[in-house]
């Protein structure tokens, strides 16, 4: 409650950044059932697949060019205003990829809101003024009259720009790949997936990049930049055999929800209880991502939530050592750097433990039982203790 | 009859395992009050406790103003959920 407080005031540009990120993959992450199907059908039938089939393999072009593009562009404008903006959304996406030759994930993510946007304006602007039993007509019209628009200029005019910026945004990627540079990535990443930003930078940023990537060479590594479990598997190993009192205790539970279930905020707080951890994040991620750019891994689909399960059915054929290394020599730097900083911030961990147990006792003290309390956590009382000023 | 709303970024991971354990518990103590999962974007209007994770909570509370909010610093075991159950049942 006391970090809330401290917070305060760098509180308005987090809370900004998490709600940005958020408005980002929010766009992405309802649909990530649909990249999972199409990357199941492609890993299996395209002709370096599991069983090629040429007829099964021409659900692959229509699936990544038309319907995950158009899927973001309604599930982006439904963010913006609800149904009416999903589908106005839909049919600007409609435009942006008739007009250009590449997946369109990025044009999806502008038009599919901005559409929906200048429908919510005008719907605004002639909110009470229409006549009774004109409604429809009004509705229906100024949907299709404002979508017909929007589509021809998406087409013309902001497809071809859109396809300028994805190809230099892919140079970088490729050049950054090419030389190595790829894991510096996780200086940034790791730090900020700890703010809870981890969805924001995977699903908002480099999955539709990644997804551009997989649609051209058959995978992208870009997938795999946040959503390695090894880093954070590494630390909560740490704390299972080095670490002390409660943290310890819950880190087995919580190792096996992050490495098999794939729910990584749940180590979040494990470094966020002793910061100096970040680093041990950090060199588990720039090593496992400077792995899979060694061996040239990659994935075909986004590998979310970021469990071993889906590492191992997203990974291409013959392409599965490569991501398992990776994701083990992230896990064992990151776990030997955890270890080494937990056994020499023993004190501090000592402190927190107590800080800790001092709150309880608060909280009991508040509700005026005795502190007769024992056992995994179930002591009584604290009725009205009031959280996070 | 009360209503509590677990709550994390994207309203698909934490904060559904969260209210898993959270419901489990409250179902152990006889309580019939609703537990649900949402993104922070979507929490109801009639959310009566939102609970979400400390880094999360500044956020929660502009969306829902009006709703007794709790930080929480670990998903799998909080003392927080001790203080609820017994406060709710």
């Amino acid at each position: 409650m006391e970090h809330v407080q401290r917070s305060a005031s760098s509180g308005g540009i987090r809370v900004g950044v998490q709600k940005f990120g958020r408005f980002l993959s929010g766009m992405v992450m309802p649909n990530i059932g649909a990249f999972i199907a199409w990357g199941i059908i492609t890993a299996l039938f395209i002709p370096t697949g599991w069983a090629p089939n040429s007829e099964l393999a021409k659900l692959v072009d229509p699936i990544i060019k038309y319907l995950l593009p158009i899927l973001i562009g309604y599930t982006g404008g439904t963010m913006v205003h609800k149904t009416r903006g999903g589908v106005i959304g839909a049919l600007m996406t409609m435009g942006i990829i008739v007009g250009t030759d590449i997946p369109m994930f990025l044009g999806a993510m502008i038009c599919g809101p901005l559409a929906a946007w200048v429908l919510k304006r005008f719907d605004r602007s002639v909110e009470g003024k229409i006549k009774a039993g004109f409604e429809m007509l009004v509705n229906n019209f100024s949907l299709g009259i404002i979508g017909a628009g929007l589509t021809l200029l998406a087409f013309s005019g902001i497809g071809p720009v859109i396809e300028q910026l994805t190809s230099w945004l892919s140079d970088g990627v490729e050049f950054l790949v090419n030389h190595n540079l790829i894991p510096l990535a996780n200086v940034l990443i790791e730090p900020a997936k700890i703010l809870f930003l981890n969805n924001a930078i995977n699903h908002g940023v480099l999955s539709p990049i990644a997804l551009d990537e997989a649609s051209r060479t058959g995978k992208s590594i870009l997938f795999m930049l946040e959503s390695n479990p090894g880093p954070g598997i590494g630390v909560l190993l740490a704390y299972m055999l080095v670490g002390r009192g409660s943290a310890r205790q819950s880190a087995s539970g919580a190792a096996i929800i992050h490495f098999f279930g794939g729910i990584h905020e749940i180590y979040f707080p494990y470094i966020l209880m002793n910061p100096r951890l970040i680093l041990a994040v950090i060199a588990g991620g720039v090593t496992g991502t400077f792995t899979f750019s060694v061996f040239g891994a990659g994935l075909v689909a986004p590998p979310s939530p970021g469990s071993i399960f889906a590492y191992i059915a997203m990974a291409p054929k013959g392409g599965l050592l490569p991501v398992l290394s990776g994701v083990l020599t992230a896990a064992i730097v990151s776990f030997a750097v955890a270890a080494l900083l937990l056994k020499t911030s023993k004190k501090n961990a000592e402190d927190e433990d107590i800080e800790e147990a001092q709150s309880r006792m608060k909280a009991m003290k508040a509700a005026g039982t005795p502190a007769a309390c024992c056992g995994s956590g179930q002591f009584r009382g604290a009725g009205r203790r009031r959280h996070g000023f | 009859m009360r209503k509590i709303v677990f709550s994390c970024d994207a309203g698909m991971g934490s904060s559904a395992m969260g209210a898993s354990i959270l419901r489990k518990r409250m179902k152990a103590a006889g309580s019939d009050v609703t537990v649900v999962n949402t993104a922070i974007s979507d929490i109801p209007d009639d959310a009566d406790i939102v609970i979400t994770h400390k880094t999360l909570t500044d956020r929660a509370r502009q969306k829902a103003p009006n709703a007794e909010h709790i930080s929480i610093d670990n998903f799998l075991k909080s003392p927080e959920y001790d203080v609820l159950v017994n406060r709710l049942t």
